[in-house]
Order: structure tokens, then sequence, then C-alpha cells
């Protein structure tokens, strides 16, 4: 999940599981503001605890701005329906 | 200065690099010489040292380039890979591999997440901090590089 407008980004890696992605410096260093986080294995990922804590609220087009827990369990929910629903008809 | 609220979107690699390019916001030419050296030197794969080989596909290539150290300089995914020193086992069957070469002066050093099947999930250049902290507390290692005398 990415923030718009894009940025030149560099991954910083938070944990295994966990990529933040921040702009680029002139040195090509991520140390600039967020601009977006990965999550591998996201269907699976239940270590809310473990999520950088980030101080700004994070919006999908058409929706509330949220925090970034809040926003990735709703869509986690949105994209586990849609994979049982996938599964059901295949 | 964080921006305030993030404007998100959860979109697929390929639909983000093609909207990306679309938009004026990554170079066609960049994209084009990815592609091209994937197709010249990636597509059957890349060899790590222990032997193995890791997959890459178009789709592992575009999530690859989303980090713009990786799609400005494209020729750091095969070394990489070639150079990995250590894969430790991860979760839900993945292993991540740690890397190291230099680049003129420079060393590099990045973290390389495989999936069964020795797919290539994520490669990411880190610091030597990062990679301390990894290796101090990363899980168990199944592979290691002799030192050499």
């Amino acid at each position: 999940m990415f923030v718009e407008p894009a940025l030149p980004s560099g991954a910083v890696v938070h944990d295994e599981d966990l990529i933040l992605y921040r702009a680029l410096d002139r040195n090509e260093e991520p140390t600039g503001p967020v601009t977006g986080i990965e999550v591998i294995g996201f269907l699976e990922f239940d270590r809310w605890d473990s999520l950088p804590k980030l101080d700004l609220l994070w919006q999908l087009p058409g929706q509330e701005p949220l925090p970034l827990d809040e926003l990735l369990r709703r869509l986690q929910r949105e994209l586990r329906q849609q994979a049982r629903q996938i599964a059901s008809t295949a | 200065m964080e921006p305030e609220p993030g404007r998100g979107s959860a979109e697929p690699p390929r639909e983000r690099i093609e909207r990306l390019v679309a938009e004026g916001q990554m170079p066609r030419a960049a994209v084009e010489q990815v592609e091209r050296l994937w197709q010249e030197r990636l597509r059957h794969g890349v060899t790590m040292p222990n032997g193995e080989l890791v997959r890459i596909t178009l789709d592992d290539l575009y999530h690859v380039i989303v980090d713009s150290r990786i799609w400005r300089h494209p020729e750091r995914i095969e070394r990489a890979i070639a150079h990995v020193f250590e894969i430790r086992r991860s979760h839900s069957g993945r292993r991540q591999a740690f890397s190291r070469w230099t680049k003129g002066t420079k060393a590099l050093l990045a973290s390389i997440i495989l999936e069964p099947g020795n797919r290539l999930w994520s490669l990411h250049l880190i610091d030597a901090k990062r990679m301390r902290r990894y290796t101090r507390r990363g899980g168990e290692i199944i592979w290691r590089q002799s030192e050499r005398p």
C-alpha cells in the first residue's frame, strides 16, 4: 500500500514480514517521509502489535482516513472474503 | 513532514508500475530497460552460491522494482542473488537470504525473501545496522557460505 502521489522510495525492512518504504534522500537513502508499507503473507498476518507506530492516517480511495492497523485489518477482511468467494467458485 | 493523512492505494505491482508510467512518475525507458534485463538475464532464474536456482517471473520483477533503488539499478537483482552468503528459515515456508557485494568502493547489503519453490518474493537493500539486527535475532540458519581462507 503506497502513499500517493508516489515519491522515489526505498525499503526499510521493519522485520521479516513488514517492509516500510520511505522517500529517498539525495544519497539514495530512505530517510524521508513514509511512502508505503508492505506486509508479506498479508492474508495470514496477525501480528498487529508489530506494525510500525506511525503518526499518520491512511486513506483508501472512497474511504475515511484510518490509523494503519485499522485500515489494514479492514482490507484484510475484504481480501479474505474475496479469497473465500474465489475458492468457493473454483 | 509526513503526509497527513496519507492517501493510499492497494494495487498489484504490475498495475502500479503501469499507472506510474502513465502518470509520468516513472520513466517508461527505465521499465523497458528492466524488462529487457529480465528477458536477457533473469527469466531463466539466477543461481545462488549454494547452487539453488531462484526463479523470477515478470510479476515478481514488477514487485521488486517497487523500490526505486532497484529500478534505477536493475543489475542489483542478479548481483544480490548471486552474492547470497546466508539463508535463514522464515514464516510460512518462506526463507530469508542475506547478500553482500561491492560496487566500486561501495558495499551493498540486501535482504531477499524467497517463497516456497524458490520464487523471488522481495529484494531490498538494507544497511549494516539492520543486517546485524537480523543476524542477532533471525530464524534458524539453513545455509551459510564458508569463509574463504
